[in-house]
């Protein structure tokens, strides 16, 4: 059996802890940095620029992005 | 900026987007639904054409996003599902998507905090240079 490494654990872990607070069941009291660097680890800060770009190519982004989880 | 409409003058426009390559939405409601919508509010930003008022709605007491974070809700459900809102912020040059939500939000305690966390991503969405 392979062995998981103490960084998947992590991962996983902070993907555990990021769904729950997606799905609303884990809500942090006070913006503490421990929460922000779960989130921030799992969540990207890249935001997305539509301007610029053809209507085609916008729909395609929004198709993508707004698809059902 | 804290003005409660989106203002008629050509701004460009920005997503959010979680790591799984979506956009925040409150579970349970079907994203996909809202696609032309959003696509009528992104063409009119670009454009500098004003919103239609009925993506605007008058708060009934104060408008706790709007005064607090500078975002405002916009009732993309129009026609839809009028529960559903698109929280964006308007600066000057630009305007954000935020989230897709409803109005439990105004209920929760504290304050829409189902949608908070994601304030960190919009000011890093403004510190990106466009």
């Amino acid at each position: 059996m392979a062995a998981v490494s103490k960084q998947q654990r992590r991962d996983e872990r902070r993907t555990r802890m990021a769904d729950r607070v997606r799905s609303g069941d884990l809500v942090p009291d006070t913006e503490s940095e421990a929460f922000k660097t779960i989130v921030d680890a799992v969540e990207t800060a890249r935001p997305v620029e539509l301007t610029g770009k053809s209507r085609d190519e916008k729909r395609a982004i929004l198709d993508r992005m707004l698809r059902s989880r | 900026m804290k003005l409660p409409r989106i203002e008629a003058v050509p701004k460009r426009v920005l997503l959010l987007e979680l790591r799984d390559g979506t956009f925040p939405t409150r579970p349970g409601i079907d994203a996909s639904l809202f696609r032309a919508n959003m696509m009528d509010i992104i063409d009119r930003i670009e454009d500098g054409v004003p919103l239609p008022g009925h993506y605007y709605r008058r708060s009934v007491g104060r408008d706790f996003l709007l005064e607090r974070f500078g975002w405002l809700h916009l009732h993309v459900g129009h026609d839809v599902d009028d529960g559903v809102l698109l929280v964006v912020e308007q600066l000057e040059d630009r305007v954000i998507l935020i989230c897709l939500t409803d109005h439990t939000i105004f209920a929760e305690r504290p304050r829409a905090r189902s949608i908070l966390r994601l304030r960190s991503k919009v000011e890093a969405a403004k510190l990106r240079r466009i």
